[in-house]
This record gives C-alpha cells, sequence and structure tokens, in this order.
C-alpha cells in the first residue's frame, strides 16, 4: 500500500521548492475536490517503496477561517497521511511553530524540515536541533536549505525512519492544567463513541470542541452528538468562569507560551533589547511633539533643492529651447522658404513655444522627483502617515489617509486610486477629495516660473508655501466634512509595519525619477503637443473678419483672446483679470502642464523678439555646451547654499547666501516667460507690488481649482458622477474664494 | 490577562497609531510574534489588514507605473462603520 506524507508550512517558507525537490518529475497538478485551491502531489521513490507528497496549502493555523486551514486539517483529519512534514522557516521559527504546535496536537507522525537556515545564520539565529526536537517531544528535525537542495537526504532518510516506524512526539503540557483537564474529560467522552473515535483523534477533537471551531460543531450535530456538545460548552463554560478570558484565546495563548519556552531553551538569538538604528531614528523623526515640525522641515528642504538647486538648468535648457532651437528651426525655415508662413509660424509660434515652454521644466521635475526618490527609498516617507495621524486624527480621518495624499504629490490620478487601502467607504471618499489639494508635480512649472520671476532666490519659498498651503486647505476641508455632512466615529487605530531605514539605492533613486520624469517628457509629446497645435490655431484664428486675417490677427482679438476675455472678468477681484491669465487656466483643465505652456504660446507672441546673435551654428554649439558647464557648475553651489538658507530659517539669524564656490555672483537673468509675466501682471493688477500679490493669488488659484480632467474622471470611475460634480464645484468656488482673499488683503496689507 | 486580549486591548483603547516595533517593545514580544498575534486576530475578524493588490486596471501601465508607491502594510481594528467588504491595496500601481 503506498503511504503518504503530507507537506505543511506557513506561505513562502519554501515549501513549494522542497516539494520539487522530493518529487522531481512525478507530480500532479489539479485543484483541490470543489475548490479552487491548487492541489499537488508527486512521487517520492525511498528504496523500493514511493510514497505519496502531498503538498498542502501555505497555512499559518489550523483553525476554520479560510479554505487553506479548512483544506489542510480536512487532509490530515480524514485522509490520516503516514505523517506530515511541518517546513518552517528557520530565520523566522517564532512565528512558524505556531503551526507546528498544531500539527502536532493532530496526535500524528511529524517530521520538521528547519529550512532557510542559511538565513537563520546571517540574522545571527544559532538553533539547537536537539533541543528543538527534544521540546518537540523527540519527534525528529532536519535542516534544509530548499533552493539549494541542502539536507534533502537527511529529510528523504528522516522521512524513511518514520515510515518504517510512524510514532508520534511525546510533548509535555502544551497547556495549563486546567486547560489538559477538560480536554482529559471531554477526551474520555469521545472515546466512548466508537464513531467518533475512529473519524478525528480525541485530543485534537477535544481541544476543538474547547475552542468552540465552528466547523467541528456544525460536523458533530450532524452526526448527532448533542451530549458531547453539551459537555464541551459547559467545559467552556467552567474554563471561561475559571480563567476570565475565552476559551479559544486561553488556548491560542498557551500554545504563543509553549512556542516560547521552546524558543528560549532551543534558538539562541541576538539581544532584542538593544534599540535598533532604525527605532533610535524614529524616536526623533515619528516624536509626538517634534515628528511634525521636522516632516516640515524635510518638505521645506525638498523645495528648496527643487527650484533654486535646478534654477541653473532650467536657465540653460530655456536658453537651448528659446534660443538655440528656435534660432536655428528660424534658419531652416527661412532657407525653405517658409519664415513668414503659417506653417512656420504654427512650428515656431505653436509646437516650440507650448512643447518647448513646458520642457524647460524637465530638470525642475526631475530634481523634485531626485528628492522625493531619496525620503521614499530611505524609509522616511511610510513614516508621513504616522506623523501625520495626530492631525489627521483631528479632522476625523487616521493617518493611513495621508498616504493617497503623499502620492498626490507625484499625480492626482493614482492619490484617487491609493484611497482603495482605506477600509471605510466614508474616509475613502473624504481622502480622494482631499487629495486633489495635494500639489501635483505638473502645477510645480507654474509655481517655479512665478518664483523664480517674482520672488527670485526665494523662489522655493513660494513653493513650498503653495504645497503646506494645499494640505492646510485639505485639513480645514476634511475637519468642516467630517462634522458637517460627513459625521462618523472617531478613525480606528491602528498597528503599521516601518519598514528599517537605510542609505537609498542610487540605481532605484535615479530609475524611479527617470520613470517619472519620463511620464512628463511623453505628456510633452501627446497632450501638450495636441494642445499646443489647438491653441494656435484658435489664435490665429479671427473673432470677427474686421479683427484680422488667419495668422495674421492680434492675440487678444483671436478666437481664444476673445472667449478668454468674457470669462476673464471673473477674476479681476483676485487681480489677474486678463485673457491670457484666464485662457491659461482654461487650457489648464486639460493637464496642468498646458498653463505653463499655454503662457508661453500667449506670451511668445507678445513679447520682443529675441535679440538675434551673428554666431555660427559651431560657435553657438559650444556655447551651449559652456552654459551647460556653468549650469552644473552653479548647481553645486545652490546645492552648498541650501545649507545657510536651512540656517536662515531660526528666527533672527541670517547668514546670506555663503558663495562657497567662490562664483561671480551674476545674477541670472529672468527667461522670455518669466519676464513677459512681471510685465503682465503688473500691469493686470496695477503696480508692481499687487503685481506681485495678483501673482501669488493666481498660484493659489492654480494650487486649488479642478484638477486635471484624467483626475476628474478617476474621481467618476471611484466614487460616481455626482460626487465627482461636487468636487469640481467645490475645487472652483474655494480656489476662487482664496485667490480673492489673497489679493485683497494683500492690497489691504500695502495700504 | 492572556497576551492576545491585552494586545488587543491596547489597540482598541488606542487613540492613535503604533509602529509594530514600538508596541512590540511595549508587550515584551518580537515584532516577528505581535505579527502572528495580529495574524490571529485577524483570523477572529477584530482586526483587518492591508492586503497586496497588483494593479488597479485604470491604465496600461500594467504594473509599471512610474507612481507606484509601496505602502507600508497596516493593520486596523474592526469598527464595522461603512466597512468595505473588498479586499484593500498594500501597493499601489494605477496612473492615467
Amino acid at each position: 500500500m503506498t503511504k503518504t506524507i503530507a507537506l505543511a508550512g506557513n506561505p513562502n517558507v519554501g515549501k513549494s521548492t522542497l516539494f520539487n525537490a522530493l518529487t522531481g518529475s512525478h507530480q500532479h497538478v489539479g485543484n483541490w475536490p470543489g475548490k479552487t485551491v491548487e492541489k499537488k502531489d508527486g512521487l517520492l521513490r525511498i528504496g523500493e517503496q514511493e510514497i505519496l507528497v502531498v503538498d498542502l496549502p501555505g497555512t499559518y493555523s489550523l483553525t476554520a477561517y479560510s479554505i487553506e486551514e479548512i483544506i489542510t486539517r480536512d487532509f490530515i483529519v480524514n485522509e490520516k497521511p503516514t505523517a506530515v512534514v511541518a517546513v518552517v522557516n528557520a530565520a523566522n521559527l517564532d512565528r512558524n511553530l505556531y503551526l507546528v504546535t498544531q500539527l502536532i496536537e493532530l496526535d500524528i507522525p511529524v517530521i520538521v524540515a528547519l529550512n532557510m537556515t542559511d538565513v537563520a545564520l546571517r540574522r545571527g539565529l544559532t538553533i539547537s536541533i536537539k533541543g528543538l526536537s527534544e521540546r518537540l517531544g523527540g519527534i525528529p528535525v532536519v535542516e534544509t536549505v530548499g533552493n539549494r537542495s541542502e539536507g534533502l537526504e537527511d529529510l528523504t532518510n528522516a522521512i524513511g525512519m518514520v515510515i518504517k516506524n510512524p510514532h508520534t512526539g511525546n510533548v509535555q503540557t502544551t497547556f495549563s492544567d486546567i486547560v489538559q483537564n477538560e480536554i482529559a474529560i471531554l477526551k474520555i467522552l469521545i472515546e466512548g463513541q466508537d464513531q467518533l473515535k475512529d473519524t478525528f483523534r480525541p485530543g485534537w477533537l477535544a481541544t476543538k470542541l474547547l475552542e468552540n471551531d465552528q466547523d467541528v460543531v456544525a460536523k458533530l450535530r450532524s452526526s448527532e452528538a448533542e451530549e458531547l456538545l453539551e459537555a464541551a460548552q459547559a467545559a467552556r463554560a467552567r474554563l471561561e468562569n475559571q480563567t476570565g478570558e475565552d476559551p479559544e484565546i486561553l488556548i491560542a495563548d498557551q500554545r504563543y507560551q509553549f512556542v516560547d519556552k521552546i524558543m528560549d531553551s532551543a534558538v539562541d538569538r541576538p539581544r532584542e533589547t538593544a534599540i535598533t538604528r532604525s527605532e533610535m531614528i524614529d524616536n526623533v523623526v515619528t516624536h509626538k511633539i517634534w515628528g511634525l515640525p521636522i516632516f516640515m522641515l524635510l518638505m521645506w528642504l525638498v523645495f528648496q533643492f527643487t527650484s533654486n538647486v535646478s534654477g541653473p538648468f532650467l536657465d540653460w535648457v530655456d536658453v537651448f529651447i528659446n534660443e538655440f532651437i528656435l534660432k536655428w528651426t528660424v534658419w531652416v525655415l527661412e532657407i525653405i522658404g517658409l519664415g513668414n508662413s503659417w506653417i512656420g509660424s504654427l512650428i515656431t509660434d505653436g509646437v516650440i513655444a507650448g512643447v518647448g515652454g513646458v520642457l524647460v521644466f524637465v530638470p525642475v521635475l526631475l530634481f523634485l522627483y531626485l528628492a522625493l526618490g531619496i525620503m521614499e527609498d530611505s524609509g522616511y516617507m511610510a513614516r508621513a502617515a504616522f506623523v501625520m495621524d495626530r492631525v489627521m486624527r483631528w479632522m476625523g480621518l487616521h493617518g493611513k489617509s495621508f498616504l493617497p495624499m503623499i502620492i498626490g504629490f507625484g499625480c492626482t490620478v493614482p492619490a484617487v486610486y491609493a484611497t482603495r487601502t482605506l477600509e471605510n467607504e466614508k474616509d475613502r471618499k473624504l481622502t480622494a477629495f482631499l487629495a486633489t489639494f495635494m500639489s501635483c508635480g505638473a502645477r510645480l512649472p507654474v509655481y517655479v516660473v512665478f518664483g523664480a520671476a517674482f520672488f527670485g532666490a526665494a523662489s522655493g519659498t513660494l513653493v513650498f508655501a503653495m504645497y503646506l498651503l494645499g494640505i492646510v486647505v485639505a485639513l480645514i476641508t476634511g475637519f468642516v466634512m467630517k462634522n458637517t455632512v460627513y459625521k462618523s466615529q472617531p478613525p480606528a487605530p491602528f498597528v503599521m509595519e516601518l519598514p528599517p531605514y537605510r542609505i537609498p539605492h542610487f540605481r532605484d533613486v535615479w530609475q524611479q525619477m527617470w520613470e517619472r520624469t519620463q511620464g512628463f517628457l511623453v505628456k510633452s509629446g501627446t497632450v501638450i503637443l495636441g494642445v499646443s497645435v489647438a491653441l494656435w490655431l484658435l489664435m490665429a484664428i479671427p473673432a470677427h473678419q474686421e479683427t484680422g486675417l488667419f495668422n495674421q490677427v492680434d492675440a487678444g482679438d483671436s478666437l481664444f483672446g476673445r472667449i478668454s476675455g468674457l470669462i476673464a472678468p471673473v477674476f479681476k477681484p483676485a487681480g489677474f483679470g486678463s485673457w491670457q491669465t484666464t485662457g491659461s487656466l482654461v487650457t489648464g483643465i486639460l493637464a496642468k502642464e498646458v498653463i505653463v505652456s499655454t503662457m508661453s504660446q500667449i506670451y511668445a507672441g507678445e513679447s520682443v523678439a529675441v535679440e538675434g546673435n551673428n554666431n555660427t551654428f559651431q560657435q553657438d554649439l559650444v556655447s551651449v555646451g559652456m552654459g551647460f558647464g556653468r549650469a552644473a557648475y552653479l548647481t553645486v553651489q545652490e546645492t552648498i547654499n541650501i545649507i545657510p538658507r536651512t540656517i536662515n530659517l531660526i528666527p533672527f539669524v541670517n547668514i546670506g547666501n555663503l558663495d562657497l564656490l567662490k562664483s561671480d555672483g551674476e545674477e541670472l537673468d529672468y527667461t522670455r516667460l518669466e519676464g513677459s509675466l512681471i510685465t503682465a501682471f503688473e500691469k493686470t493688477a496695477g503696480s508692481p507690488r499687487e503685481g506681485i500679490i495678483a501673482a501669488v493669488a493666481f498660484n493659489v488659484f492654480v494650487l486649488l481649482y479642478i484638477p486635471c480632467v484624467s483626475a476628474v474622471s478617476a474621481m467618476r470611475q471611484e466614487f460616481g458622477r455626482r460626487w465627482m460634480w461636487a468636487q469640481v464645484s467645490y475645487t472652483l468656488i474655494i480656489a476662487w474664494t482664496a485667490a480673492v482673499l489673497v489679493f485683497q488683503v494683500g492690497k489691504l496689507m500695502l495700504v | 490577562m492572556s497576551k492576545l486580549s491585552i494586545l488587543l486591548a491596547k489597540i482598541e483603547e488606542s487613540s492613535g497609531a503604533f509602529s509594530i516595533q514600538a508596541l512590540a517593545r511595549e508587550l515584551d514580544l518580537s515584532p516577528e510574534r505581535l505579527e502572528s498575534m495580529l495574524e490571529y486576530w485577524i483570523r477572529k475578524g477584530k482586526i483587518q489588514s492591508s492586503t497586496k493588490l497588483t494593479e488597479c486596471g485604470s491604465c496600461s501601465s500594467q504594473g509599471d507605473c512610474p507612481f507606484v508607491l509601496e505602502m507600508p502594510r497596516t493593520y486596523e481594528l474592526v469598527t464595522g462603520q461603512d466597512q468595505l467588504t473588498d479586499p484593500v491595496t498594500h501597493v499601489i500601481c494605477t496612473h492615467k
């Protein structure tokens, strides 16, 4: 007769690898009867004997809460294999032995395959095989490294021995006396009934009845074992009275205590009382008081880094596109006779101004994603939810809700979907709603261009202020909604697995930074290119016949200019009621990057043409190369300058910006777009100082108004049309109100 | 009182978040043991854990979304209020 061996173990302990090594190609794969769980069995030959090896589903326990648990224990109870090989992860023995104790309770021969011993050794664990075997009642314990087929022969020998001489372990006292007494009472009743005795192992059945295992109870009900069930109920009541604990919890807890005894006597572990380096860092960065200021400081550094350090390269790309590329494109167009044609205008005023206007900001995004990548890869970002928990609780959400918001710093669309991590439907909706106020990467070019134009070296502060304002508006909105229309119970507490801190891996950070930026580049070549061409067309078409001819019309009199002009008065109270800004905001609904590309197209037509130089192509190329070197040099300087800028945050301290590399101190020129914006905002708002306030108000509006169409459609897909419209309306109202407040209050403060 | 009951009571009575490491230290358990105990309460339906989701199916990035952010595993008390029945996500992969 073919003997059967079952392989059992926790998920991911290398059970399948051992199964493959034992059975080789003699395998059969199917499903467990009536279940969708995969069943694998195969043949193991030991000498002349063929042994059927069955790979059971991975499970942590033998209770009846999951399909895997029921399959595993039903197989052992009903099919009665000759022995069970318990595959355990030696590196995580503490957790794996819980299942082993339950296998032993089944009163069946058990062999422990101590797998992954190489990993355990690396973690400083020394396991006494003899001690472990003794503690488990003398059952065989074999060391294996499944992926290297080490210990396979020992395991096969142990299986062969058990097959010849099956014996169960002689485990001493898994449970306390009080529990054992009740088990003994029930065991006598079970042994008195032949049908039950033949079907179940009495000791195991008695334990399951004390645990009130519903699967077992249901089976006994159909076996008309009412007397036994009543006795079990009485035994449970006695246990509960004497211990004050639910017997199921009591029994589980005593299994853990038994595992503790095994671990203490058979395993030598590195002392865990010493606080790890990660915990030491966490004691500071997730501190109840200091955690939040540290988070804010780090975010401030990220935006200083993003806007100031990327500045030199931003200027270089601007010169490269708007001078070198533009100059030589115009030259080629003139050579082929298209210089003054609509095709020439489409290429220079449409494609180069639009797409080029956005590509200028590639360095900014590269540096943003580099900084965020470092924070993610170091393990800090996972702590943000932890740090923000107190703040989030104040508005009725918990820290987990902040994780989708962090994703929103990259892009709002995945942030909306990331709310699926939340278990509560109301929290999901509200968090997705709030995530739209997080400043996505696409809005960054707007802040950077306005920051550089109106705030110079302090542009990083404007960027930081915008990100901060987004968080603050989200928190206030959440608080108001949770206390009015979205009332619910306080958020449930949670436990979070914090990854250990590590030095960021350059390759991982670089790859992530590049892939994210690539998404921006792809968008530039698709959405932004399409919008730029469409916009050029709308700006080339005159609103009326009298205002001009196709491609020979003043932008303000074009179809686009006139339509934008109709909406523009709405923004007059906010200080930026011109058709140019309004038009940019309208196209920005398609994608936030389009705001800058639209402005580039509009102002490219209005600004004074760049004075051409008489350089040859080679001379221009050399100039571009030298410009790149200068940008790299200044980037190093700006990186170092983050230190004095941070020190200057301390009240009454001002050490200035150190010129550590002894640069010539030459001020960087404004880009063409920046120069045009300064003039335009001054003109619309009425004065240079009011122009600055209007610029801030414009940025506030960009931050808070409707996210892009992709984000809106994500909201519709996840939460329905009604919720989407609620969000669109709310963001428009809040953005307009905030922008007007900024401009009007700012003006009052000027007086 | 058993350690299992102490663990549950600790989470129920808490007004904020715990890290696995800090909670394990407080209860004098190894982090692995704590996770094993949390698994017990998950099986009992008292606690729910975030589980892994490979993709949201909303875009064509097929698991290569650059905005993927590895979400830390969390264990949360089951309160019953508006709780979702679907498994929740651990790794987010979704981007238009």
